[in-house]
């Protein structure tokens, strides 16, 4: 247990290490983009929270990302709001529609979750394309983002989503290690038994799905500044379901995973822009690929990787009980 | 106080056409192991989750410890001091054995933001909560396998750790939905022991809904048979037993045979 924590650790360190880093040695265009992964990062996390963890399926979590975006977006342009309330306001926004969902949403389950969910993201959509407030596909611009008066260029903003990315990766970890995400893991896993346990179903669902509302939410208002332009064509249904998928193959119910999937789904698209649709085959196929045969998506491998390579190492001694556990489920033997 | 800790009045439920308890009026003294027995079919699981609240009765009353049950929900009972296991492993499988068996505290959370943001003080109730889970694991003998998931574990094990699961809220009432399904004689005999063990140790009142017969005969001090939603019998085991009516409707020719 001790052995696998500071393993975790030093994933962890290694990888802020590098991001820290990353802007000095790579082309500002990547500082852009590693920025968008970023903020992918914070709603993946959210809807891995809902989804991975509480079982809950959302298909509608564009509809959350658009609704932070233009909070952040419509108070910067009429009432100058700066930065951080700005999003801050998203995120409540987000949660606080996200809160009304989970309320309707209560007595779904499964399928018909996922259809209800969708038709959230789609009226949302509608919305922001016809009422006029929002400005539907002219769209809005806004200045760049300022900090205590301050005006972020890219790679400023590069660290502060960087900041605003730990934060969100330390309270999911603070939540999901809390009684709260107990009760969270064992909803997804038998409501007979969480009820019996004393989770009071209602309130810990509603409370999953305002919490991921409020990521989304947040993570549109980070979105609204980076791209500085928003219109209402880019919250569509295959934004909902590239998060999703992100969840998925990143791995479900993994913090992690969340930041695997994240990387995965912004950075796939774009490098293989150049073949048209064979990237849209190319994530779906992956996407079958990791349902099929690697359900705990890309860090669940990474988990069995890990255990390969202290094997090779010939540290087998070193193996803590819940190692071997491990290692016997993946059909290993010892010797 | 008197000493019906809890009691139930008439209680009756119909699902369609068929009239699955009638009338069923029961009561439990502080600190027995009571017995809730009666062939297939007879209404126990429903009474069980009557009582549980995943069921609502058309009528009747039922009190613990003063306390009005029917304007109670599912997930007050922990709360309230009523514990359950459940008759097919109700483990949940994504968490290990230390995080199910800390599940079983969850009624304690006062303030779920607190919680969930890891304050001061939920952090040092979730520590003190593991050092109990560690002593709760231990008279289970689970201190092995704390770090397991519940897919390794054997099925002995997984029993235990149902019982753990619901003793760490320190419940004053523990309900045992057939403790002894599934299990060989060898595991039956460690299950009973069990039982008998949480009686004497904590003081638990228990009651127990059982098929197996040899445990109930076991364990009960007092017990209550049911038949087609009606009580037919109460008794100790002994009276049981030898009760002709019994005997007749339930225990039969397969219960002569195995006792004797």
């Amino acid at each position: 247990m001790l052995d696998k924590q500071k393993n975790n650790n030093w994933f962890w360190i290694a990888l802020t290490a590098l991001l820290i880093s990353l802007p000095f040695i790579i082309e500002s265009f990547y500082t852009y983009l590693l920025t968008t992964v970023g903020i992918y990062v914070v709603i993946v996390l959210g809807v891995n929270m809902l989804t991975g963890n509480t079982g809950q399926i959302t298909m509608g979590q564009a509809g959350f990302y658009g609704l932070g975006a233009y909070t952040a977006a419509l108070t910067a342009l009429h009432f100058g709001v700066p930065l951080i309330p700005g999003i801050i306001l998203g995120g409540l926004v987000g949660a606080g529609i996200g809160f009304l969902v989970g309320v309707l949403a209560l007595r779904i389950v499964g399928a018909f979750l996922a259809i209800a969910t969708l038709g959230f993201g789609f009226a949302v959509q509608s919305i922001l394309m016809n009422v006029p407030l929002f400005m539907g596909r002219t769209g809005i611009s806004i200045s760049k983002p300022t900090i205590f008066g301050i005006q972020l260029q890219e790679i400023g903003y590069y660290y502060f989503v960087l900041a605003v990315v730990i934060l969100f990766i330390l309270l999911t970890v603070s939540i999901l290690r809390s009684g709260v995400g107990r009760a969270f893991m064992a909803i997804k896993s038998s409501e007979t038994a969480a009820q019996a346990m004393g989770v009071n179903l209602r309130l810990y669902k509603t409370m999953a799905f305002t919490l991921s509302a409020f990521y989304a939410g947040v993570a549109g208002g980070l979105m609204a500044y980076h791209t500085q332009y928003i219109s209402a064509e880019t919250f569509n249904f295959w934004l909902s379901t590239y998060f999703l998928v992100a969840a998925i193959v990143g791995g479900l119910g993994s913090v992690k995973g969340s930041v695997l999937g994240a990387g995965y789904i912004v950075l796939v698209p774009y490098f293989l822009a150049d073949y048209q649709d064979f990237s849209f085959i190319f994530l779906g196929l992956v996407l079958i690929l990791v349902v099929v045969l690697a359900p705990e998506g890309m860090a669940g491998l990474l988990k069995k990787l890990r255990v390969r390579a202290t094997l090779l190492l010939g540290q087998n001694k070193k193996m803590t009980d819940s190692n071997v556990a491990l290692q016997s489920k993946i059909g290993m033997s010892n010797d | 106080m008197s000493v019906r800790h809890f009691e139930a009045n008439n209680v009756a439920i119909a699902f369609g056409g068929v009239q699955a308890l009638e009338q069923v009026s029961i009561y439990i003294k502080r600190g027995e192991i009571l017995g809730l027995i009666g062939p297939n079919g007879a209404g126990k699981t429903t009474f069980f989750n009557c009582l549980t609240r995943f069921l609502e009765p058309d009528s009747g009353e039922m009190f613990f410890e003063g306390a009005d049950l029917m304007k109670k929900k599912t997930h007050d009972m922990a709360s309230l001091g009523i514990c359950r296991t459940f008759q097919n492993l109700n483990l949940c499988q994504n968490l290990n054995l230390q995080d199910n068996i800390l599940l079983g505290s969850h009624s304690q959370i006062r303030n779920p933001l607190a919680t969930m943001l890891s304050l001061a003080k939920a952090r040092r109730r979730e520590r003190e909560l593991k050092k109990k889970t560690r002593e709760v694991a231990k008279s289970f003998n689970l201190e092995e396998l704390l770090d397991s998931d519940i897919d390794s574990m054997p099925f002995g094990s997984k029993k235990f750790a149902e019982f753990a699961r619901a003793m760490i809220a320190e419940p004053r009432l523990l309900l045992l939905d057939e403790p002894a399904a599934g299990c060989n004689d060898e595991e039956t005999s460690a299950v009973s022991d069990m039982i008998m063990k949480i009686n004497k140790d904590f003081g638990t009142t228990i009651l127990v809904v059982e098929h197996d017969m040899s445990l109930v005969m076991k364990v009960c001090d007092r017990i209550y048979v049911l038949d087609s939603g009606k009580l037919i019998a109460e008794g100790t085991p002994e009276e049981i037993q030898k009760n002709p009516r019994v005997i007749e409707a339930y225990l039969g020719d397969d219960f002569n045979a195995k006792n004797q």
